[in-house]
C-alpha cells in the first residue's frame, strides 16, 4: 500500500514509516511466518518498551519469520486511514495487519484495551475469536495484563503468560508444523494446549451464579490444562538481548539505550502486580550488562543510557555495574539514568554517580503517610529512610524531589493522608537543615498521587477498591492538609484508576462493554483528552453490566476469581497469609532477608530464589 | 580541529523527517560512526554541527548541506563511508569537504532548484511561459495579524517547463528570501485556469550562493 498521501495529512509522520535505522527489513514473500507485533497505544509510546525490542529481535533471528510492527494510529491518522478505507497496516512493509499469520498484543496496561479492539477494527479482523474464519490471522496477547486474560478472552485466540522468550519460539514451532499438515484453524489452538504457559480461552467454559460470581470454571478439551502456569527464563545471563535498538526519528517518551538489569523484585510490597507475578528475581551478572551496554552505545549512538528494573538499588552487582558504565559513557557524553532507586539504600555515592553526568530531579516513592500503613502494605521503608535520603540529596545540591504516594489503600484513614503532608513538611526542613552555600538555590518538592488499584495476584486482590466520590473527597483532604508553599500537590484522575480497576479484576461478561464502547468511539483512554467517563458508563448500561461489582465489594477467599486458572507464581495460600498480615499492619522481610514462601520455587521449578 | 561540509540526500519515506529530527539523526551517526564531532564546552554542551536551509517535510533531496566540526582530522572519503555504513534508509551522505578559511558560509546559500511533478493534467507549456511574463505575481501571505498581498515575482528566479507535469523552478532560498515550492504552486493555481496547483512529488535538486555556485565541490 502507499500511504503518501495520508502521510502528507498528518502530524508526525515518521511514527509510521518504519525505516528507522535498526529497523528490520526483509522480504515478506520469502517468509513462512509473518508476525505482526502491535503495541496498543501511540507509536512514541510503544516504541519506548523493552518488552516490544526483545521480542522483535527475538523473531526476527528466526530465518523463516518476519515479526514487523504496528502501533495504534494517532486520531488524526486513523481519521484519515477510515476517510480513505485502508486499513491497519504494519510499519515496515505497509502491509494490511489482516494478511499476517500471527496478530499479536502486548498488554501493559488495561486502559488501552480499548485500542485493542480498535485496531482489530481497523485492520477488518473479525472481533470475536469464535468468528473468526479460517484465513483469518491469530489473535495472541502477552504482558502484564495477560495475568487476568479474563476481560479479553472473548477475542483472543490465545495467551502467553509470562517472559516470552522461550514461549514464543515454541509457539512457532507448532505453527510450523500445524501449516504444513494443512489441518483446520482449531487444530493449531489444540496444539497449543500442549505449549507450557500457552492459555486457549475457547477451551474453557464458564458458568455465573445469580450474583454474577463464578459458578464454574472448567475445561471443555480434554487436553487443556487445569491451570496455565507462567514461562519464566531461568538463566538470563544465557537469554537473548537487543543489541541494536531501533532509533526512531522522532522523539519518543523514553528516547535512550535501556539495559535490563533483573527480573522480578525481592520486596513483596502487597499492592504491586508487578513484584508478585515477575518472581523469582533473577540477575544479569554486571559482566553481561557491560558486554550489552557497549554493543548498545556502538549500535544506536544514543545520548542516554538508563537503568531498567522494578528496584535498582538492590541489585546485588551495583557498585561494579555503575562503575563500569560510567567508565563506557563519560567521555562519549552519555548521560546514566538510575530510575528505581529504593530509600533505604540510598547512598551519596550512588547519587554521586548519577550526578556526575547530569543533575536532574529526584524521586522516592514512600507509597504512604504514616508508618501505620507502610507497614500494611509491606513497602519496609521508614521515615528516617527518606529524610536521610533527602538530606543526602540536598547536601549533594539536588533543589527537586518528587514523592510518589499512593490513595485509597486498604485500611487507610485521614490520619494517613495528612501524614502525606507531614512528610513533605519534613522533606522541606531537610533542605533548610542543609548550609546555605551548599544547598541548590531552588527548592521543589513535588507530592503526586495515584489511586490504588487492587490488582490480580496480588495480596490485596479481595478487597474493595475507592469509589471516585472517595477519592475525590480525599484528594480534597490532602490539598487542605499541604499549607506549605514549597510543596506542590498533582494527583491522578479518580475516574480512570477506577475504570483501571473495574478491568484489572474484570471476567468474560467484559467483552460485551469492550466491544461496545468501541462502537461508541472509546479509544487511547489512557490519554487524558480522549478519556471520556461518560461514554464508558454508556457502554456499561447497553451492555447491562454493572461496573461496581467488579471494584465496590470485598471478595470472599472462597469465592472463585476470574484469574484462578492463571498460576502467576505465588500461591494463593501466601496471598491470603500476606493479606490477612496486612490487616494487622505486620510486615514480611524481603527475599533476600528470609523466604516467605510464596511458592514460586515450587511451582515454576528452579527450587532457588535470587 | 577541523571543519567538514557534508552534501547529503534525502529520499522515499526520509522525506517525512522533520529537520529538527535530522540534527538528533545526525549527531547518532556521528556516535556511530566514530567520528570525532566537536561539542560546546559549558554545562549543556552541544554538538559543534548545523544543518543549512531546513527542507520541509514531504520534499526529497540530493542536495542537503551539512557542515561539522571536529576535533581531529579524518579524511573526507573515510567520514562519508562510515557515515554511510550507519545511515537509516534513505539518507546518504553524497560529498564530504574539508571547508577552509575563506570558503562561503552556509549561510550564502541563496537559491535552490526543485523538481517539480504536477499531479493531475499538468500546465501547457503556453500557459506557463504567460504566468512568467506577468509584471506581478501577488499572494495572499497570512501573518500572524492580518493578511496581505506580496509578489513572489522577485523570488522567482526560474520555471522551466520540462513536459506537462514536470517542471524546474529555481526560487529564492534562505535566510533573505526563502520562497517555496508550494507557494508557487497555490499562484500558479490561482492565474492559470485549469491548473491544479498540486504537487505529486517534490524534489530539491541543488542550493547554490547568488551567483549560481554549488557551496561544496566534486
Ligand atoms: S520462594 Fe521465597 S525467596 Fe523465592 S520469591 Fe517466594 S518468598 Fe521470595
Amino acid at each position: 500500500m502507499n500511504i503518501d498521501r495520508l502521510l502528507a495529512r498528518v502530524q508526525k509522520p515518521t511514527r509510521y514509516i518504519g525505516t528507522e535505522f535498526n529497523s528490520v527489513h526483509k522480504n515478506p514473500e520469502e517468509m513462512a511466518i509473518r508476525f505482526a507485533f502491535c503495541f496498543p497505544d501511540v507509536y512514541e509510546v510503544g516504541m519506548s518498551h523493552l518488552g516490544m525490542k526483545i521480542l522483535y529481535h527475538l523473531l526476527n533471528r528466526e530465518e523463516d519469520i518476519y515479526c514487523e510492527r504496528v502501533f495504534a494510529p494517532w486520531v488524526d491518522m486513523e481519521e484519515e486511514m477510515r476517510k480513505e478505507g485502508v486499513p491497519l497496516f504494519s510499519l515496515e512493509t505497509t502491509s494490511p495487519v489482516a494478511d499476517f499469520d500471527f496478530v499479536g498484543f502486548t498488554l501493559q496496561y488495561e486502559m488501552s484495551f480499548s485500542n485493542i479492539i480498535n485496531m482489530l477494527d481497523l485492520a477488518g479482523i473479525s472481533l470475536y475469536s469464535s468468528e473468526r474464519k479460517e484465513d483469518e490471522p491469530f489473535v495472541c496477547c502477552g504482558g502484564p495484563c495477560a495475568y487476568n486474560p479474563e476481560p479479553l478472552a472473548d477475542f483472543v485466540d490465545f495467551f502467553m503468560l509470562g517472559e516470552g522468550e522461550e514461549v514464543m519460539l515454541e509457539v512457532m514451532d507448532a505453527y510450523r508444523k500445524w501449516k504444513a499438515s494443512g489441518a483446520p484453524r482449531r487444530a493449531f489452538l489444540e496444539s497449543l494446549l500442549l505449549v507450557p504457559g500457552v492459555y486457549v480461552p475457547c477451551f474453557y467454559d464458564v458458568t455465573y451464579n445469580d450474583d454474577g460470581t463464578i459458578a464454574s470454571f472448567l475445561a471443555n478439551h480434554p487436553s487443556a490444562p487445569k491451570t496455565i502456569t507462567k514461562r519464566i527464563i531461568h538463566d538470563l545471563d544465557k537469554v537473548i538481548y537487543p543489541d541494536n535498538f531501533i532509533v526512531p526519528f522522532m522523539e519518543i517518551v523514553h528516547d535512550r539505550m535501556m539495559l535490563e538489569v533483573f527480573r522480578g523484585c525481592i520486596r513483596g510490597c502487597r499492592f504491586c502486580q508487578a513484584g508478585m507475578v515477575y518472581r523469582p528475581v533473577r540477575e544479569k551478572s554486571a559482566k553481561t550488562l557491560l558486554d550489552c551496554a557497549q554493543k548498545l552505545i556502538d549500535s544506536t549512538g544514543y545520548e542516554e543510557l538508563s537503568i531498567s528494573s522494578l528496584s535498582t538499588s538492590d541489585y546485588t552487582e551495583l557498585k561494579e555495574l555503575t562503575d563500569g558504565l560510567l567508565d563506557l559513557t563519560e567521555e562519549k557524553k552519555i548521560s546514566l539514568s538510575l530510575p528505581s532507586l529504593r530509600l533505604d539504600n540510598f547512598s551519596m555515592e550512588l547519587m554521586q554517580k548519577v550526578q556526575k553526568v547530569r543533575k536532574s530531579g529526584l524521586t522516592f516513592a514512600p507509597e504512604a503517610g504514616t508508618q501505620r500503613l507502610r507497614d500494611v502494605i509491606n513497602k519496609g521503608v521508614t521515615e528516617e529512610d527518606l529524610l536521610r535520603a533527602a538530606s543526602i540529596a540536598f547536601g549533594g545540591g539536588y533543589g527537586g524531589v518528587k514523592l510518589y504516594f499512593m490513595m485509597g489503600l486498604p485500611t487507610e484513614t485521614n490520619e494517613d493522608l495528612a501524614g502525606i503532608a507531614k512528610l513533605a513538611e519534613k522533606v522541606v526542613e531537610c533542605y533548610f537543615a542543609v548550609p546555605k552555600e551548599q544547598r541548590n538555590k531552588n527548592l521543589k518538592v513535588t507530592v503526586s498521587t495515584s489511586s490504588f488499584v487492587p490488582k490480580p495476584h496480588t495480596p490485596f486482590q479481595w478487597v474493595r477498591q475507592n469509589d471516585v466520590d472517595e477519592l475525590l473527597e480525599k484528594q480534597n483532604f490532602l490539598k487542605g492538609q499541604i499549607t506549605s508553599k514549597r510543596v506542590s500537590y498533582n494527583w491522578h484522575e479518580a475516574k480512570l484508576s477506577v475504570l483501571e480497576g473495574v478491568f484489572a479484576r474484570g471476567d468474560r461478561k467484559l467483552s460485551k462493554v469492550l466491544a461496545c464502547a468501541q462502537k461508541l468511539g472509546a479509544r487511547f483512554d489512557g490519554w487524558h483528552e480522549f478519556f471520556d467517563w461518560d461514554l464508558w458508563m454508556d457502554a456499561f448500561r447497553k451492555a447491562g453490566v454493572d461496573p461496581y461489582f467488579y471494584n465496590l465489594r470485598e471478595r470472599s477467599y472462597d469465592e472463585i476469581l476470574p484469574w484462578d486458572h492463571i498460576n502467576a507464581g505465588p500461591s494463593k495460600e501466601f496471598l491470603m497469609r500476606e493479606n490477612e498480615k496486612a490487616k494487622r499492619a505486620e510486615v514480611t522481610p524481603n527475599c533476600r532477608e528470609k523466604c516467605a514462601g510464596c511458592g514460586v520455587n515450587v511451582s515454576l521449578g528452579g527450587g532457588h530464589c535470587g | 580541529m577541523a571543519k567538514y561540509r557534508l552534501e547529503f540526500s534525502k529520499e522515499g519515506d526520509a522525506k517525512f523527517v522533520s529537520h529538527l529530527d535530522l540534527v538528533r539523526l545526525f549527531t547518532r551517526v556521528f556516535k556511530r560512526a566514530r567520528l570525532p564531532l566537536a561539542y560546546s564546552e559549558g554545562f549543556n554542551p552541544h554538538p559543534k554541527m548545523s544543518i543549512g536551509i531546513p527542507l520541509s517535510v514531504g520534499v526529497t533531496s540530493e542536495a542537503e548541506l551539512l557542515d561539522a566540526e571536529f576535533y581531529e582530522e579524518v579524511p573526507a572519503l573515510e567520514i562519508k563511508e562510515r557515515m554511510n555504513e550507519t545511515m537509516p534508509i534513505g539518507i546518504a551522505i553524497t560529498k564530504v569537504q574539508m571547508l577552509e578559511q575563506g570558503m562561503p558560509k552556509l549561510s550564502s546559500v541563496s537559491r535552490a532548484s526543485y523538481r517539480v511533478s504536477l499531479s493531475g493534467d499538468g500546465v501547457a507549456k503556453e500557459a506557463l511561459a504567460e504566468f512568467l511574463k506577468r509584471e506581478t505575481i501577488e499572494i495572499e501571505k497570512k501573518t500572524k495579524r492580518s493578511e496581505k498581498l506580496v509578489d513572489i515575482k522577485p523570488d522567482i528566479f526560474g520555471i522551466l517547463w520540462e513536459d506537462e507535469t514536470t517542471l524546474v523552478m529555481t526560487l529564492a532560498t534562505g535566510s533573505a528570501a526563502n520562497l517555496k515550492p508550494e507557494v508557487v504552486l497555490s499562484a500558479m493555481k490561482l492565474y492559470i485556469p485549469g491548473c491544479s496547483g498540486e504537487a505529486a512529488a517534490v524534489h530539491r535538486l541543488s542550493m547554490t550562493d547568488d551567483n549560481g555556485c554549488a557551496l561544496i565541490a566534486g
